[in-house]
């Protein structure tokens, strides 16, 4: 939950608590496999994320960064082994259930923004009450999502199309989508990666207040500024998670450095 | 995702490729006008111009016809007694069947009978030979006037010798010194319309419009029965009588006059012999609407009795083969309709992959994309179902218009071609939807089961 609006105005019912999850990682994974064919991209991966956490993933290209984040997201489920969101097994649930949950408690940010251009700001902000289990009235929800825009900075470009925006600007509008209805884990998939290094700053500041506020995050970049503001940081290896500060990445060569470990937490 | 978010984004995504949109919704209107201009000019054709020459709730009874009739053993098809005749035990086993509305037994004249008249109308007299038949005046349902469509001789009617001893409206019959009034005749709609479209115009006389029509309720003619002007044989006594047209009807012969089955009998009794006064010509046979036509058909079939062949049959049968063809013609111009759909769909979800994924990683489940999708599709059948059927409509009044200003009359001749029954505009109107949803199908699964990694991704699914 974002501590910034500690009373959100969003009615939709909050799945029902698990309560074999109290005191469990907000999300684990164990042995976690997935191909593309031929390819096998995670190669057994396990892990742990905590609640209030902010990890960054970090890799070389085709590591298999974003795909563990699409897993984790509930964005893809073709794949082996366990993942445990908010204490449920992703496998087990419906497609149906598995909306709800990228509903409304997982936030996605990507790096080209993936913003509709035909409708205004604050309608790409409203776009995940359209799909919500008991959606906002109209008049509740444009508050709700100017809210959303005001903390990323944006409250006064609302109506404005994501084509009169810088890069910036657009993923902020982007993480305001995320942010609607205050969701327990944001997953970023290069959310600097389109911007220049001084936009690309004021995001990751962005985020460190989102995450200061309590939000889970996780990070996936190959840039060392911005996994310096995680607290803790995984590192990919050919689909394997590898130990070692993000200074490590950058100072050893990845090749000669990385070595399996089977889980890191 | 609520019906109103559906139809929310619905407008959203219409709004954001409107060219694909007008594109789909113009190819499904094609389709659709297309077909309903030919089944509206088939349902035209049927009820307005079929209808009326053979009314298809009506069946017309008649002896059956010997094949002996036509060959040399006719003679002996007579002596065995021929044809079964038509009677009124006939009658009352017919209006005894459940699919029987009403049964109105016909007699034809069966001697001559000539007349003249015509002066208040035509402007001269015209003499002519007349064919005449009776049926029962409970058939008639039309309003008649001024005199009742009913038998108005009676032992009742005072003395005469001439018509001035008589009361207003009613003449003097010399040969039994008794007042009646004229008999009144019906003549067919038929008769008019062949009148009108090739009579009137050949001979330089006056059409008879529906104004012309009413004022000719109270035609006076005179029948002489007994005579003809084409035969110089005379049969029995001659005897004048008044005849007046009442009205107008569809129970009329189509050729000829026809009165209240009564004078008929009578008359038939007293110049063709009693024999002729009880065998019907035909029999009219009103069915109870939504009952089937065949089972009369065969039980009359079984009885012995034919059923008269007007053409209905093989009109029918043609208007319905031509309206098949251009129906087939119509239904593939919906099913390229229908691929053109399917394809900018295809096209659309490709264009669209990043936004539907989007909408998965922000919610959506393959129900809601699958419903924004065929949403889309509904949207598009139901605008061209609606554009369709406004050009098929336009089109028929088009060529309405020109019929009326550039085509010569014609018997029959209908104001409109078209029938847009409320009925067809809806089925039409739900079929065009339902095309488009068939068109979108397969792409709507397809965007559905993309996983949103991929969709994402753009990854190859």
């Amino acid at each position: 939950m974002n501590p910034s609006s500690p009373d959100p105005p969003n009615p939709q019912p909050a799945p029902p608590p698990d309560p074999a999850a109290a005191g469990e990682p907000l999300a684990v994974t164990v042995e976690l496999r997935k191909g593309f064919g031929r390819d096998q991209v995670l190669r057994g991966v396990s892990l742990r994320i905590g609640r209030g956490e902010l990890v960054g993933l970090m890799g070389r290209s085709g590591s298999g960064k974003s795909t563990l984040l699409h897993v984790l997201g509930g964005l893809d489920r073709e794949f082996t082994g366990s993942v445990r969101l908010f204490g449920q097994e992703l496998a087990q649930l419906s497609d149906q259930a598995l909306s709800q949950l990228r509903n409304a408690r997982i936030g996605f940010v990507f790096q080209s923004f993936h913003l509709l251009d035909h409708v205004s700001c604050v309608d790409n902000v409203l776009l995940p009450n359209a799909f919500a289990r008991a959606p906002l009235g109209r008049k509740q929800a444009v508050e709700q999502a100017r809210e959303a825009l005001a903390r990323v900075g944006l409250g006064d470009r609302w109506q404005a199309r994501p084509s009169e925006l810088s890069g910036g600007q657009k993923q902020r509008v982007a993480i305001a989508r995320a942010l609607l209805f205050s969701p327990e884990l944001l997953l970023c998939d290069e959310p600097t990666g389109n911007l220049d290094a001084h936009t690309g700053q004021q995001i990751i500041e962005l985020f460190a207040r989102l995450n200061q506020d309590g939000l889970t995050m996780l990070l996936v970049t190959h840039e060392l500024r911005v996994a310096q503001a995680a607290r803790r940081i995984l590192r990919l290896v050919d689909g394997q998670l590898v130990t070692g500060s993000a200074a490590d990445a950058l100072a050893e060569g990845q090749a000669a450095a990385d070595a399996p470990l089977g889980m890191a937490s | 995702m609520t019906a109103r978010q559906t139809a929310h984004l619905i407008a959203q995504s219409v709004i954001r490729a409107p060219r694909a949109f007008a594109l789909s919704v113009f190819g499904i209107a094609v389709g659709i006008s297309v077909l309903a201009f030919f089944l509206a000019l088939s349902q035209g054709m049927q009820k307005r111009v079929l209808g009326r020459i053979f009314p298809a709730d009506r069946l017309e009874v008649v002896p059956a016809k010997s094949s002996l009739d036509q060959s040399a053993l006719g003679a002996l098809d007579s002596l065995l007694g021929g044809p079964k005749l038509l009677s009124d035990e006939l009658v009352a086993d017919l209006r005894a069947r459940p699919e029987v509305a009403a049964v109105f037994p016909r007699m034809r004249l069966a001697f001559p009978v000539r007349g003249w008249g015509g002066e208040s109308i035509i402007g001269r007299t015209i003499y002519t030979e007349l064919i005449i038949d009776g049926i029962d005046p409970k058939a008639v349902t039309e309003p008649t006037g001024p005199v009742t469509f009913a038998d108005h001789v009676s032992d009742k009617n005072p003395f005469c010798t001439e018509d001035k001893n008589c009361p207003e409206g009613s003449f003097c019959s010399w040969d039994i010194n008794k007042c009646e009034p004229p008999v009144p005749v019906i003549v067919s709609p038929t008769l008019l319309e062949l009148y009108n479209g090739s009579i009137a115009k050949t001979h330089g006389l006056p059409r008879i419009s529906g104004l012309l029509a009413g004022r000719m309720r109270g035609l006076m003619l005179t029948a002489e029965l007994g005579r003809s002007f084409v035969s110089k044989r005379a049969l029995g006594t001659a005897k004048q009588r008044r005849m007046m047209l009442v009205g107008i009807s569809d129970r009329a012969q189509p050729l000829g006059l026809t009165v209240p089955l009564p004078y008929v009998q009578r008359w038939n009794a007293e110049y063709a012999g009693e024999r002729s006064a009880k065998e019907y010509s035909s029999v009219s046979v009103q069915l109870r609407p939504g009952h089937s036509v065949t089972a009369v058909v065969e039980y009359v079939r079984k009885l012995g009795y034919t059923i008269e062949d007007n053409g209905a049959e093989q009109a029918g049968l043609a208007v319905t083969l031509i309206t098949a063809l251009f129906v087939l013609v119509s239904l593939s111009t919906l099913v390229v309709a229908a691929v053109n759909v399917a394809h900018t769909f295809f096209r659309a979800i490709a264009e669209r992959r990043h936004e539907l994924g989007v909408m998965r990683a922000v919610g959506a489940t393959e129900r809601d994309v699958s419903l924004l999708l065929l949403g889309e599709a509904a949207a598009v059948g139901l605008l061209g179902g609606l554009s369709g059927l406004l050009m098929a409509r336009l089109a028929g009044l088009g060529i309405d218009l020109l019929s009326r200003r550039v085509l010569p009359e014609f018997p029959f001749k209908p104001d409109s071609y078209f029938w847009f029954s409320p009925e067809l505009l809806l089925i039409l109107l739900g079929f065009s939807v339902l095309v488009c949803l068939i068109g979108a199908a397969l792409p709507a699964w397809t965007a559905a089961k993309l996983s949103p990694a991929q969709a994402l991704s753009g990854r190859p699914s």
